[in-house]
């Protein structure tokens, strides 16, 4: 299955690593790349993809922000959220911010594909490792 | 042929992959092995006794600096090359107490870290200038007035405390303003 996305994230080891864990699926591209929030929505404008990938800590615009703002633009592209934070607290605001996917960074190499199958389907999907 | 062996430390396994994919698109370069902890990051060092060490500053069981500490104790030759996530002068410091050759901002371009390693293999003053696109002597002025700050006394000590091309930005807490007054 063809599925176009949207990475975004200040650090470029974590976008190079997204993108490596994303392209080995086959039909699965990284259509374009941001390191903060501004350019995030810009490139998401320009390419329209099924899911974005976001950080939440991002200068510029945060990940919420962010979240909020692509939910408005472009209400097709499923939002799917990466964290250090594992409060519930956190969590509760990505929701509300309209992200269906919420991953920690520790575990984005082991749960970013089935994640991605699961917002492209309109599920939610968050990761085990948060507080409950 | 492989031209640099490479231990990556960091305990997100994205990142690893990550500085991987970018590290082995420069041919001849090789990740040796992967670290998720400090105290990996000693063992691994010990087993694999890699050339450089590229190692996170905050990790769980062992922090960066505590186990740059311990890799250089058990093998002065390892350049280790610290990732943090601020810079100021007392991280600075730091790092380079710890015995770094140098660090780098999680959030500089790959480029820079590709640089920062080349500069690392090379291990020459004069490298570090033409890396970081500036005249050899400006480099010097830099380097002295920090190693004076930092009461560090020799230039092999510090080698290359950050890669990026205005080396002037990284400066302000350490500049030669502040340092004149102080003395005066």
């Amino acid at each position: 299955m063809q599925i176009r996305i949207l990475v975004a994230d200040d650090y470029p080891a974590v976008r190079r690593g997204v993108r490596a864990v994303l392209e080995s699926q086959a039909g699965w591209s990284v259509v374009a790349e941001a390191e903060n929030g501004q350019e995030a929505l810009q490139r998401a404008r320009e390419h329209a993809p099924d899911v974005a990938v976001i950080d939440i800590s991002m200068p510029l615009m945060n990940g919420l922000e962010l979240a909020r703002q692509l939910r408005t633009a472009l209400p097709q592209t499923e939002i799917l959220i990466l964290t250090q934070h594992t409060s519930r607290g956190m969590l509760e605001q990505a929701l509300k911010a309209g992200a269906r996917g919420y991953l920690v960074k520790s575990a984005v190499a082991s749960e970013l594909i089935p994640a991605v199958e699961a917002v492209m389907q309109h599920q939610a999907f968050v990761s085990s490792d948060i507080d409950t | 042929m492989v031209t640099a062996r490479i231990l990556v430390a960091d305990d997100h396994e994205v990142v690893r992959k990550g500085i991987r994919a970018i590290l082995e698109a420069h041919s001849g370069w090789e990740v040796c092995g992967e670290a998720v902890d400090g105290r990996d990051a000693v063992e691994k060092a010990e087993a694999l006794k890699p050339d450089v060490v590229i190692i996170d500053i905050g990790m769980p069981l062992l922090n960066g600096l505590d186990a740059t500490r311990q890799i250089l104790k058990q093998r002065a030759a390892t350049k280790v090359l610290v990732l943090t996530m601020h810079e100021s002068e007392q991280v600075v410091q730091q790092v380079l107490e710890a015995g770094a050759r140098g660090y780098l901002l999680k959030s500089d371009a790959s480029r820079d870290l590709l640089n920062a390693v080349e500069e690392l293999k090379r291990n020459s003053t004069k490298e570090v200038a033409v890396a970081l696109d500036l005249s050899v002597k400006t480099a010097e002025t830099h380097r002295s007035n920090i190693m004076r700050k930092l009461d560090i006394h020799s230039i092999s000590e510090l080698v290359l405390y950050a890669v990026r091309n205005n080396i002037v930005q990284v400066m302000p807490p350490l500049n030669v303003l502040s340092l004149n007054e102080r003395q005066s």
